[in-house]
């Protein structure tokens, strides 16, 4: 029997921390019985926090903790959160049953939503048939499977290349050793998104790995920027995403 | 004359009358350059002789062609409003959802909300729909936690 539980990062910013905890406490709100592991700064941790996980890792203060957080997931059954979201539906419970034989599952980016999303389309993904292409997985939430090696080999290779990404150690090459900015152009270089992207589509390591769209992704991370009218999600949001900068901005910073 | 008229001037105050239009005179410029003149050009001058300009872009382009424009620019202008006034009543609806939960959090960290015990009501503050309701729960708690309604009869 595989171990479930739902995994939070909470770095960096109290922001975080309180809505780490907020959102774990709307998890149980529809599901008591769920095992959640919160993944922050140790100088964050209050009696609170002590109280509403199931599980604590400390971790440091890296831009992208996050990455090295969903690598050290206690369960076996996985789905990764980020912290700037609530629960709102009971169907929370059911994620654990939307695997649909992949390893990893996120929520995508189909052209309906890219109104939302600063960068999509760059040149270096562009299909072999000569059709636009970017990123198509969106990292806000993610259901994987811990049991199968590769898949935390996955998690960790993603932290690691996206560290050196961010340090500005790594970037796709031409063949004569420059930085290929004509196929993915600096402005990329900001997402972990393409690390991402770049381990998905191009790192023969990982090509066997079963990569998928959650069934209608949008109830399970729900922007709160999303246009209403255009109905995304089929049924209930489960995950509401709270991304406007706004909300973490003031007394958090 | 060294100006162009664009093809697409239209009626500035509506179909029905034709009295005023307004078009884009594009002029060439000694240094090969061009220049962009947006000009109105009422029927009649104030001393009520007809005005040349006005004659000129109607002869150029057509009495159909410029309320054919017209017609194109208000249903235009008409999508764009739509679309302008759907974009900001999301980015309200947005603005009130991320501030309404961004005052959760703010009420999360009062320590007789943070320590409360009472999950029925920390949870119906977290679910709370608008400030007010949030803020009758959260005064609910803190009252609560404070032993102030512990002496009601």
């Amino acid at each position: 029997m595989k171990t479930k539980g739902y995994l939070v990062v909470a770095s960096r910013s109290k922001f975080f921390y309180h809505s780490a905890l907020n959102l774990i406490e709307s998890i149980k709100d529809f599901y008591p019985e769920a095992k959640c592991c919160l993944v922050t700064e140790e100088h964050f941790l209050d009696d609170r926090g002590r109280s509403v996980a199931d599980d604590i890792i400390h971790c440091d203060d890296h831009k992208r903790a996050k990455l090295w957080g969903m690598a050290q997931s206690p369960y076996d059954l996985t789905f990764y959160i980020d912290a700037d979201t609530e629960c709102e539906h009971e169907d929370i419970e059911t994620i654990f049953d939307k695997f649909d034989g992949h390893d990893m599952m996120f929520t995508g980016l189909p052209p309906e939503r890219h109104y939302c999303y600063a960068e999509v389309y760059f040149p270096g993904a562009t299909k072999p048939d000569g059709t636009k292409a970017g990123f198509d997985l969106c990292g806000g939430v993610c259901l994987y499977d811990m049991t199968n090696p590769l898949v935390k080999e996955f998690m960790e290779d993603w932290f690691d290349l996206t560290v050196e990404q961010y340090a500005g150690r790594w970037w796709p090459k031409k063949e004569d050793g420059t930085e290929d900015l004509e196929n993915y152009p600096a402005s990329f270089k900001r997402w972990d998104q393409f690390s991402l992207w770049w381990l998905v589509n191009r790192e023969p390591k990982y090509a066997d790995l079963k990569v998928g769209v959650l069934d209608d992704d949008a109830r399970w991370n729900y922007y709160s920027r999303y246009k209403g009218e255009l109905k995304h999600n089929k049924d209930p949001i489960v995950i509401r995403h709270y991304s406007a900068a706004g909300a973490k901005s003031g007394v958090y910073r | 004359m060294s100006y162009e008229i664009q093809d697409n001037a239209y009626w500035e105050d509506g179909i029905d009358d034709r009295s005023v239009l307004k078009c884009i005179r594009m002029h060439k410029l000694p240094d090969g350059g061009r220049r962009k003149e947006v000009v109105n050009f009422s029927k009649f001058r104030q001393d009520k002789t007809p005005c040349p300009q006005y004659r000129e872009v109607v002869e150029k382009l057509g009495i159909e062609k410029i309320d054919q424009n017209t017609t194109e620019r208000r249903k235009r202008k008409e999508t764009e409003r739509k679309t302008a006034q759907v974009k900001r009543e999301q980015q309200q609806r947005t603005q009130v959802l991320e501030r309404l939960f961004q005052m959760k959090l703010h009420a999360f960290e009062i320590p007789e909300i943070a320590n409360s015990e009472n999950k029925q009501l920390r949870t119906k503050l977290r679910r709370a729909q608008n400030e007010v309701e949030m803020n009758a729960y959260a005064s609910l708690i803190i009252g609560k936690e404070l032993g102030v309604f512990d002496n009601e009869d």
